[in-house]
C-alpha cells in the first residue's frame, strides 16, 4: 500500500489520485443503491424497473410554467451580453411575472400585466442602480 | 454601529417575508443576498446574513399558524397546535407565544454559541492534518447518517459533492482534472461556490414552484388575525423547562452537521409530548407543542454556528452558505478563526443577539401587519429573486458568463436531486469541504512516509473514529428500522 500511495501521490501524479478514489466510491454507493432497490422490489414483489404508472413530474404539472420559465431563463442568459443589463432585465422580468400570474383560460389581464410592468421596470433599474452605481459591482 | 443595526434590522425583515412565503426558505434568502455583501466589510455583512438567518427562521411560524403551511421546513410542527388555536380564534395569541418561544430559543443557542465555540476551536488548534481529515470525515458521515430516508443515497451525494469540488486546478502541482479543453480557462479554479448554491437552493426552488403552478395562499374562513383570547406572557408559566429543553435541543441538532431545522423541531415536539402532563391535547392547539417547535428551531441558529465557527464545517445548509461571506472577504474560518478575529468573532455574537431582539420587535408588536406577508404572491417575488441570483452568479467573479450558466445548470441540478430523492445538503457541504479533504488526506500521507496506519496512532484520531463507528451504527440500525426521522415526516 505504502508503495502504491508513493506512487500515486508523486508531483506529477498527485492531481488524478483524490478523483480517482472519490470517483470509485461514488460508483460503489451507486452500486449499493441499486442493490438496496433490487432487494426492496423482491421483497415487495414490484419490478425493477417499472416505467409504468411513474411520473418524473408531478401529476398536472404546470407544464407552461415549468418549461417557460427555463426558455425563458435560457433566453435571458443568452440576451443578457448583447443587450444593456437594466433594459434586457426589463423585459425578461416582465415576461416572467406575465408567465408566473398566467391563469388557465385567461391569459391576459391588464391590470396584472400593468403590475408585471412596473415590477419589471421598478426591480430591474432598481437593482441596476444599487449594484452598479451604489455598491459599484461589475454587471453584464 | 447604525449601519451593521440597519442592516441587521433590514436582514431580519427580509427573511422574515422569506420565511412566511411557503417555499422559501431561510437559506434561500441568505444565499439570495450573498451578492449584496460585495459591498460590505466583513462585519456589517455578517449583521445583514444573520438577520436574514433568523428572520427567515422565525417567519415560518406566521403561515404554519394561520394557514397550516409550515413556511420553512423547521416549522413543521409548529402549525400541529398553532393552526388548531387559530382556527378556536386563538391566532395573535398563538403567533405571540411562537415569537416569545422563538426569541428565547435564539438567545440560549447564543449563549452556548457563545460558551461551546472558544473551547471546541482551542481543542482544534491542536489538530495535524490526521485529525481534521477524520473529522470531515466524521462531518460526512454524520451528514450522511441523519439523512432522510436513505443513508446511502445521504452518502453518495456527500461524496458527488466531494467529486465536483475536485474539478479544476490542484495548487500542489498546478495540473488540471476534469475539465474538458474547451472550459479550461472558465474551470481554472474550478465551479464557483456561490452560482452552486443560488442555483441549487433558489432556481431549483423557482422551478419546483413553477412545476406546482406558482399557487398562492390565502387564509382559511374563520381565521383572523385578531382574537378573543389575548397572549399573556403568564402563558409561559410552567412552560420554561419545555422551553431550555427544546432550545438546548435545537442546539444540540444544529451543531451536528447537516442536520436540518425540521429534525430539531420533530425531535423537541415528540420530547415535549412525552413529557406533558397533558399530551393528549397536543396536537389540538396546546401552547406546549408551539413553544417546544420554535424555541427549538431557532435553538438551531446559534448551534449551527458552532461547527462552522470552530472546526470550519458548516452546522446546516444555511450556515454552508455564510461560508461564502466569509471567502468573499478572504477570512478562513476554523480552529483558528476566533484567535486571528477576535473583534469579527465578538461582533458574530453582538449580532446574533441583536437579530434575536430586532426580530422579536419586528415581529411581536406589529403583528396584525407582519402577517399580512402570508399573502404575498410567490409568483410576483421570484422574478425579482431571480435578477438577484444573476447579479450574484454574474460578480462572482467580476464578469464571467460562465458562472450565469452554471447558475441555471446547478437549479437544473438541484430540482432532479429533489424529484429523485438525493438530498441537497450533503452534497453542497461535500462541495464545501471537498478541497481540504484532499488537502488533509495529502499532507497526511506525505508526512508519515505514505502509510496509512497513520490514521489508527493518535488517541484523538481513535476517537474520531469511535465517533464514525457510532453514527454509522446507528444510521445503520435507523435504516433498518425504517428510518426515525422519515417516519416522523423530516422533510428538509
Amino acid at each position: 500500500m505504502q508503495k502504491f500511495l508513493r506512487e500515486w501521490l508523486k508531483i506529477r501524479n498527485m492531481h488524478l489520485f483524490f478523483p480517482y478514489v472519490i470517483g470509485a466510491i461514488c460508483v460503489l454507493l451507486f452500486v449499493i443503491i441499486l442493490i438496496q432497490r433490487a432487494i426492496k422490489c423482491k421483497k415487495t414483489g414490484t419490478p425493477f424497473i417499472n416505467f409504468k404508472g411513474y411520473h418524473f413530474f408531478r401529476p398536472n404539472y404546470d407544464k407552461v410554467k415549468l418549461w417557460g420559465s427555463l426558455i425563458l431563463f435560457i433566453l435571458y442568459i443568452i440576451t443578457l451580453p448583447i443587450l444593456h443589463f437594466a433594459w434586457t432585465s426589463v423585459i425578461f422580468i416582465f415576461l416572467f411575472n406575465v408567465l408566473f400570474e398566467m391563469k388557465p383560460g385567461k391569459l391576459f389581464e391588464f391590470k396584472s400585466v400593468l403590475i408585471s410592468a412596473v415590477i419589471a421596470l421598478a426591480s430591474s433599474w432598481g437593482v441596476w442602480y444599487l449594484f452598479y452605481q451604489v455598491f459599484n459591482i461589475t454587471l453584464p | 454601529m447604525l449601519l451593521n443595526l440597519g442592516l441587521a434590522l433590514l436582514g431580519t425583515a427580509i427573511g422574515i417575508i422569506f420565511g412566511a412565503i411557503p417555499g422559501m426558505t431561510a437559506t434561500m434568502a441568505v444565499a439570495v443576498f450573498l451578492p449584496m455583501t460585495y459591498a460590505f466589510q466583513l462585519v456589517p455583512a455578517l449583521y445583514l446574513l444573520l438577520g436574514l438567518y433568523v428572520g427567515g427562521i422565525s417567519g415560518g411560524l406566521i403561515p404554519a399558524i394561520l394557514i397550516n403551511v409550515p413556511g420553512t421546513p423547521s416549522s413543521v410542527c409548529t402549525g400541529f397546535d398553532g393552526y388548531p388555536m387559530a382556527r378556536r380564534g386563538e391566532s395573535e395569541r398563538a403567533l405571540k407565544i411562537g415569537i416569545t418561544a422563538s426569541f428565547f430559543g435564539g438567545i440560549i443557542s447564543l449563549i452556548v454559541l457563545a460558551l461551546l465555540t472558544p473551547p471546541l476551536a482551542k481543542m482544534a488548534i491542536k489538530f495535524s492534518a490526521i485529525e481534521k481529515f477524520l473529522i470531515i470525515l466524521f462531518a460526512m458521515t454524520v451528514i450522511a447518517a441523519l439523512s432522510k430516508g436513505s443513508m446511502t443515497k445521504g452518502v453518495f451525494s456527500g461524496f458527488l459533492g466531494v467529486l465536483l469540488s475536485l474539478v479544476g486546478e490542484l495548487s500542489m502541482n498546478n495540473r488540471m482534472r476534469m475539465v474538458p479543453d474547451f472550459l479550461r480557462n472558465e474551470l481554472r479554479s474550478g465551479f464557483q461556490l456561490l452560482p452552486l448554491l443560488i442555483g441549487l437552493f433558489a432556481i431549483a426552488q423557482m422551478f419546483q414552484e413553477a412545476e406546482k403552478g406558482m399557487q398562492s395562499n390565502n387564509l382559511d374562513e374563520g381565521v383572523t388575525v385578531e382574537g378573543a383570547k389575548k397572549f399573556s406572557f403568564s402563558d409561559f408559566k410552567g412552560q420554561w423547562v419545555n422551553v431550555i429543553r427544546s432550545s438546548l435541543f435545537g442546539t444540540f441538532m444544529g451543531i451536528l452537521p447537516g442536520v436540518g431545522g425540521s429534525a430539531a423541531s420533530l425531535i423537541a415536539y415528540s420530547q415535549a409530548k412525552s413529557f406533558s402532563k397533558h399530551p393528549e391535547l397536543m396536537g389540538k392547539g396546546a401552547p406546549e407543542g408551539l413553544i417546544a417547535s420554535e424555541s427549538s428551531n431557532n435553538g438551531l441558529t446559534g448551534g449551527a454556528l458552532v461547527p462552522l465557527l470552530s472546526l470550519g464545517i458548516p452546522g446546516d445548509a444555511t450556515t454552508a452558505v455564510l461560508i461564502g461571506a466569509f471567502l468573499l472577504q478572504g477570512i478562513q474560518v476554523g480552529p483558528l478563526f476566533i484567535s486571528q478575529n477576535p473583534d469579527i468573532w465578538n461582533q458574530i455574537l453582538w449580532a446574533l443577539l441583536a437579530c434575536n431582539i430586532l426580530m422579536f420587535v419586528v415581529m411581536f408588536f406589529p403583528i396584525k401587519l407582519i402577517s399580512q406577508v402570508v399573502k404575498v404572491r410567490s409568483a410576483r417575488m421570484y422574478p425579482v429573486i431571480l435578477l438577484m441570483c444573476i447579479v450574484g452568479a454574474y460578480a462572482t467573479r467580476s464578469g464571467v458568463m460562465f458562472d450565469v450558466w452554471c447558475l441555471l445548470i446547478f437549479g437544473i441540478v438541484g430540482f432532479v436531486m429533489n424529484k429523485i430523492g438525493l438530498p441537497t445538503a450533503p452534497f453542497l457541504i461535500g462541495f464545501i469541504l471537498g478541497g481540504d479533504l484532499e488537502k488533509y488526506f495529502i499532507e497526511a500521507v506525505k508526512g508519515n512516509n505514505y502509510d496509512l496506519a497513520v490514521f489508527f496512532q493518535r488517541p484523538i484520531a481513535l476517537v474520531i473514529w469511535a465517533l464514525i463507528a457510532i453514527f454509522l451504527g446507528y444510521s445503520i440500525y435507523d435504516n433498518m428500522k425504517g428510518g426515525a426521522l422519515e417516519k416522523m415526516g423530516v422533510k428538509d
